[in-house]
């Protein structure tokens, strides 16, 4: 079965959603309680991991090479995402409660995001079999 | 950090919900997304992939505005106020979609008008995500933390 159509509506329903919960957040009577203000203050203390996936998603969705650097298997790459990702929670959640990342070190780690899900985690890998026989 | 820790104290309840909203509905997207691929059905990547090869280049104008937004602060003083951003944000958003501004872009890349490579496309992409930087960076971005 296609589930094309129902895929879509999620991802719509799902869009829709944070832009109409985020309307009310915005306009309700508490301060600073929108989706992008809490991230923003996640990314810039300890769970700066979100700005890197954010890059993966990128380079992942849009971009993507057509050489499999990472060999045949399909879930290699996924696994290096994890892998990659929890590293960087791991990081961050060793610094002090007062740490803030610097904005500089927060746009490297979104490019090294894009370059990651361009080079390893493409979508328009072709087929390892066709390219080396 | 110090306002912080005040706002904190007197509003916890609806912070800490909203944050297990967002938690909740990021896992429960994850899981749909490998019960998706697991049972070898079309996945939330390949969807998204689609729709952008439909050449809309909606989502991909977000991806950079939303980039910016996120996680490249704005030390100086704004440009615009933050609703009249978000209203700039969106409008150029409608444009893009209504003016088909996507095929028109790949049309423009393309050698061959109905069959761009895979490269084409790929340059694009990039525009349109340099683009939504671009807007994000403009008039979408939100203030630093101390």
């Amino acid at each position: 079965m296609d589930y094309t159509l129902i895929v879509q509506i999620v991802i719509g329903i799902t869009i829709l959603f944070l832009i109409l919960f985020n309307i009310y957040l915005y306009f309700n009577d508490v301060e600073n309680d929108t989706v992008n203000f809490l991230i923003k203050r996640w990314a810039y203390h300890k769970y700066f991991f979100l700005t890197t996936a954010w890059g993966i998603l990128g380079g992942h969705f849009f971009l993507g090479t057509e050489v499999p650097l990472l060999g045949p298997n399909a879930w290699l790459p996924v696994v290096l995402v994890v892998v990659l990702l929890i590293a960087l929670l791991i990081i961050g959640l060793k610094q002090d409660k007062d740490f803030v990342m610097k904005r500089r070190i927060q746009l490297l780690l979104l490019i090294l995001g894009v370059i990651y899900g361009h080079f390893f985690w493409s979508q328009r890998h072709l087929d390892y079999l066709d390219i080396f026989n | 950090m110090q306002n912080l820790e005040t706002y904190f104290e007197t509003h916890p309840k609806l912070v800490r919900i909203v944050q297990y909203i967002l938690i909740g509905l990021f896992v429960v997207l994850i899981i749909f997304d490998i019960i998706l691929a697991a049972t070898n059905n079309i996945t939330i990547s390949e969807v998204i992939k689609g729709e952008t090869e439909k050449a809309f280049f909606v989502l991909t104008y977000f991806w950079g505005a939303v980039a910016i937004n996120l996680f490249f602060t704005r030390k100086s003083k704004k440009l615009v106020h933050e609703v009249t951003g978000t209203i700039i944000l969106f409008s150029i958003a409608a444009l893009i979609y209504f003016l088909k501004i996507g095929p028109f872009l790949i049309e423009t890349v393309a050698k061959i008008p109905n069959q761009p490579t895979q490269n084409e496309i790929r340059i694009a992409h990039a525009i349109s995500m340099a683009f939504g930087l671009l807007i994000g960076y403009l008039f979408w971005r939100q203030d630093h933390v101390e």
